[in-house]
């Protein structure tokens, strides 16, 4: 695609978001956005069926239990479900936002709801209160087109600095001197007084911008709210721990923990950094109500690139590091130099429901560097050979893979020495040496021509097998002797194929473990001589593709050349087009288990509903084109249903029943 | 019920077992035991469940791990007083585990069982015992059955339930001397008369359908 269909391309969803709009609140820096596209939702079930789903109900039921009884449907939220709610994070370098932005159709309804009983304060057009839900304080603001949820997480790194911890009446308990400056008597005289939450005091918010400066207004905050914690902490007496008293007899382990300095500065800081995310979170959500477009998610073509019209939901994630950065920090510290993160950009996810099923489409962009090497691993396509050995009326389920084994065997050291060696850097010295043995000892091209890198995997089914097993036969005097005796049991019939070149090899290999007694030629075709394997395994090899089966009757089939296969076109297209891909057939896999194993009537006929009629699964990958992996994974709607949301709400509502 | 305990977790994933109890009391009190854990009929779900690390968060035991555990248990029979002759052996291939040893009383298997009970940390929910007059010429089995027992069963899982279904007892009693009357009904006496056989559902011993309880008064 050129430059300028990717522009036009990119001015098209662009403008349908900002007839939306709601996105242009969603401030640039974001770096995980989810949209939520309720209208697409309910193109796919109608308002009314909804409403009467097992789901639908429990919600109206919800808003009835709340007070509002006249709630009959979702709709009477005040929420506009046809359009487009977001959930999205952003982070400066002392809070971590999350945030969620829901379209109002009816905002009476919606603070008949859920703001009748709360304290509002009202700036403006915009009104807002506070909750505190799961130890986190949680602000709501509204005005007449939306509502906006915030919360925050404090960034522990910010406060471990004496500035900052003395701005915000931290106590910064410096690790390096633990031993140096035991600060006990503070510790407790802080142990015995019960702390609140320090909501009262105001404290501007941190500027976004990282590493900014503290403007004079937040240092005199700060100050005041150091004065006023101190307030707190002292406005009792100090209570001294009398080690005779029964309740420290009866928590003696319990006291000692909560009377050190670590557990009373670790709990006292955790409060003052948890209300004053809470404070900055209710700041935050003010200046979501006046973003600029100028300044929003709109303007970022990595984003742009996710929203798809047509899906349920779509999810956007700037880069893979972000996260590490962000929610796993002290694992990002280990990274060093490492090139883990950096071979990772831009990941989107998009879940869609049509006639087919659902589908969740995945893609990631990848370093350049990254992008060649999965170009050279992932250039060959399946042996088309192969699908003249399967049946599709025939397979439960299959699995196929092309990769070119000598550029994945030359490619691998390397990379793991890129992503390796620099964060283990202890070990940066040992990991390229030992990548450079491998790559030496290796003859890749030797292991290529074994194993091209290609393979099919297919389940045939669940086949029925008699085996023996022991048990004992008693005379008169009850002396007993040990007896073999058959039982039928089921397990998988499944033939593997891959393609190897190399003739000679293959036939000293073969040679080899005959020898060893671990392989039996019968006719052209080898036994596995393996009792611990619960199954008969079968080798064979012919037009350069060496078969592994469970099935003798279907390995002499492939030796004869009277194997006729017959691959559905879609079967053949899922399997050739791509690089990667699978398949499983819920209903026919459900056909092969046997009635034994669902004994009870209850057991065979939920299975039956839940799977009977359950359509194929699949996935694949095409690998990499420019520098996107992608990826898919599709759960075919069943005949009987227009769409998959219709089915997913008939099972739960079936699920429902049941319970 | 020993054997239960020497391979709690592969019987997690059997279908089908049979445990066999093979006591010879000889006229002075002294004998043999052999009991047999048989998972044959489970073989070939066995056999590929040793081929993971582990299933359902349960860790597989290796080949080595059951053998050294044997071992273990053949080790701490040996230190008991009055038990000597202790083998032990497991067929992989068939899935069959045999401890066998000699007692000099047959007291000493009591003994062995509270050992047993003791080191798995398993209170033992029923009053199981052995008990030999030799005045008398009188073998005792005691089996009290506890509610208890069928509380906990009650607890399991469906699907660790069902692996009871299909599961047997079998205890063999042997004597030198031939029997001259024993009191429980379900059991059955050899044509030498010399030994005492009883097959159950495991499932009926612990839900107290059965009771296992016997008294065999012997010839002098």
């Amino acid at each position: 695609m050129n430059r300028f269909l990717l522009i036009t391309l990119a001015l098209l969803i662009t403008s349908t978001l900002r007839a939306q709009d709601l996105a242009s609140k969603i401030p640039h820096d974001a770096f995980a956005v989810v949209n939520i596209q309720t209208g697409q939702f309910f193109k796919l079930i109608h308002v009314k069926d909804f409403d009467r789903s097992a789901i639908g109900k429990a919600l109206v039921d919800l808003g009835q239990k709340t007070g509002a009884s006249d709630i009959t449907s979702v709709t009477n939220y005040g929420f506009d479900l046809n359009s487009t709610s977001y959930f999205w994070t952003s982070k400066t370098d002392s809070i971590t936002y999350f945030t969620v932005l829901i379209p109002l159709s009816d905002v009476s309804a919606f603070e008949q709801i859920f703001a009748a009983e709360e304290e509002i304060i009202r700036q403006g057009p915009v009104q807002q209160f506070t909750k505190t839900l799961d130890d986190e304080q949680v602000t709501f603001a509204w005005d007449n087109r939306m509502l906006c949820i915030a919360s925050g997480s404090p960034v522990s790194s910010y406060f471990e600095n004496q500035e900052v911890a003395d701005r915000y009446g931290i106590t910064y308990y410096d690790y390096g001197n633990y031993y140096d400056d035991p600060d006990t008597t503070s510790a407790a005289i802080d142990s015995a007084n019960t702390w609140g939450y320090i909501d009262d005091f105001d404290i501007a918010p941190p500027v976004v911008e990282i590493e900014a400066a503290p403007t004079e207004a937040t240092v005199e905050a700060a100050e005041e709210a150091v004065d006023s914690l101190a307030d707190i902490v002292y406005e009792d007496e100090p209570v001294e721990i009398d080690s005779t008293t029964d309740w420290w007899a009866d928590t003696a382990n319990y006291a000692v923990e909560a009377a050190s300095p670590y557990e009373d500065y670790y709990t006292k800081n955790i409060r003052i950094k948890d209300s004053l995310a809470g404070i900055w979170a209710r700041e935050y959500t003010e200046s979501v109500f006046n973003h600029s477009l100028d300044n929003s998610i709109l303007n970022n073509r990595s984003y742009l690139r996710s929203v798809k019209k047509d899906a349920l939901i779509t999810g956007w994630l700037s880069n893979l590091e972000a996260i590490y950065s962000t929610l796993l920090p002290d694992l990002f510290g280990m990274r060093g130099d490492g090139k883990l993160f950096s071979y990772y950009g831009s990941v989107y996810a998009g879940l869609y429901a049509d006639g087919e099923g659902f589908k969740l489409g995945t893609e990631m962009e990848v370093s350049d560097e990254l992008a060649r090497s999965f170009k050279r691993i992932y250039r060959p396509k399946l042996n088309r050979k192969f699908l003249k050995y399967v049946d599709s009326d025939r397979a439960v389920g299959f699995v196929g893979l092309a990769m070119d084994s000598k550029a994945y065997l030359e490619e691998l050291p390397k990379l793991m020495n890129d992503t390796y060696g620099k964060i283990f850097a202890q070990y940066e010295n040992e990991i390229s040496l030992g990548a450079e043995i491998v790559s030496l000892l290796l003859d890749e091209e030797a292991i290529a021509s074994v194993a091209k890198g290609d393979g099919l995997f297919v389940l045939n089914g669940i086949a029925e097998k008699e085996v023996t097993y022991t048990d004992y036969e008693y005379d008169e005097d009850y002396n007993y002797k040990e007896i073999e005796k058959t039982k039928m049991e089921t397990i998988p019939d499944f033939l593997v194929m891959f393609s190897s070149d190399n003739v000679n090899l293959y036939n000293r290999l073969v040679s080899y473990f005959q020898y060893k007694m671990l392989l039996s030629d019968d006719d052209g075709i080898f036994h596995i001589e393996q009792s611990e394997l619960p199954f008969d395994l079968y080798l064979y090899r012919r037009d350069n593709i060496v078969f592994l089966g469970t099935s003798k009757l279907e390995m002499e089939g492939v030796r004869d050349n009277r194997m006729q296969g017959s691959i559905s076109k879609a079967h053949r297209a899922l399997l050739t087009k791509n690089r990667f891909a699978g398949l499983m057939s819920a209903k026919k896999l459900s056909e092969e288990i046997p009635q034994e194993q669902l004994r009870s009537l209850d057991n065979y006929i939920a299975f039956h509903k839940l799977f009977g009629n359950l359509g194929d699964f699949y996935f694949r990958s095409n690998g990499i084109k420019g520098n996107t992996v992608s990826g898919e994974f599709v759960a075919q709607t069943p005949e009987g249903y227009d769409n998959a949301v219709q089915y997913l709400f008939a099972l739960i509502d079936y699920a429902a029943q049941q319970q | 019920m020993r054997l239960i305990l020497c391979t709690p977790f592969l019987l997690l994933f059997v279908s089908c077992f049979q445990l066999i109890e093979d006591v010879t009391v000889k006229q002075d009190g002294s004998g043999t035991a052999v009991f047999t854990a048989n998972l044959s009929q489970s073989r070939s779900k066995l056999a590929s469940i040793m081929l993971l690390d582990s299933v359902n968060g349960y860790k597989v035991p290796s080949k080595t791990d059951i053998q050294n555990h044997l071992a273990e248990i053949a080790t701490e029979l040996k230190k008991i007083p009055g038990i000597s002759n202790v083998s032990h052996s497991a067929d992989f291939d068939k899935f069959i585990a045999t401890i066998r040893f000699s007692f000099n009383k047959v007291e000493d298997l009591n003994t062995i069982a509270n050992k047993l009970f003791t080191e798995m940390k398993i209170t033992p929910s029923n009053q199981s015992s052995y008990a030999y007059n030799k005045g008398g010429r009188t073998f005792s089995r005691t089996y009290v059955y506890e509610p208890k027992a069928k509380a906990e069963f009650e607890k399991l899982k469906d699907a660790d339930k069902e692996v009871f279904n299909s599961a047997t007892y079998t205890s063999i009693y042997r004597f030198d001397q031939p029997v001259l009357s024993q009191s429980n009904a379900s059991a059955k006496l050899a044509a030498s008369k010399k030994a005492v056989m009883m097959q159950s559902p495991i499932l009926d011993l612990i839900t107290g359908k059965r009771n296992m309880t016997n008294q065999i008064k012997l010839a002098n």
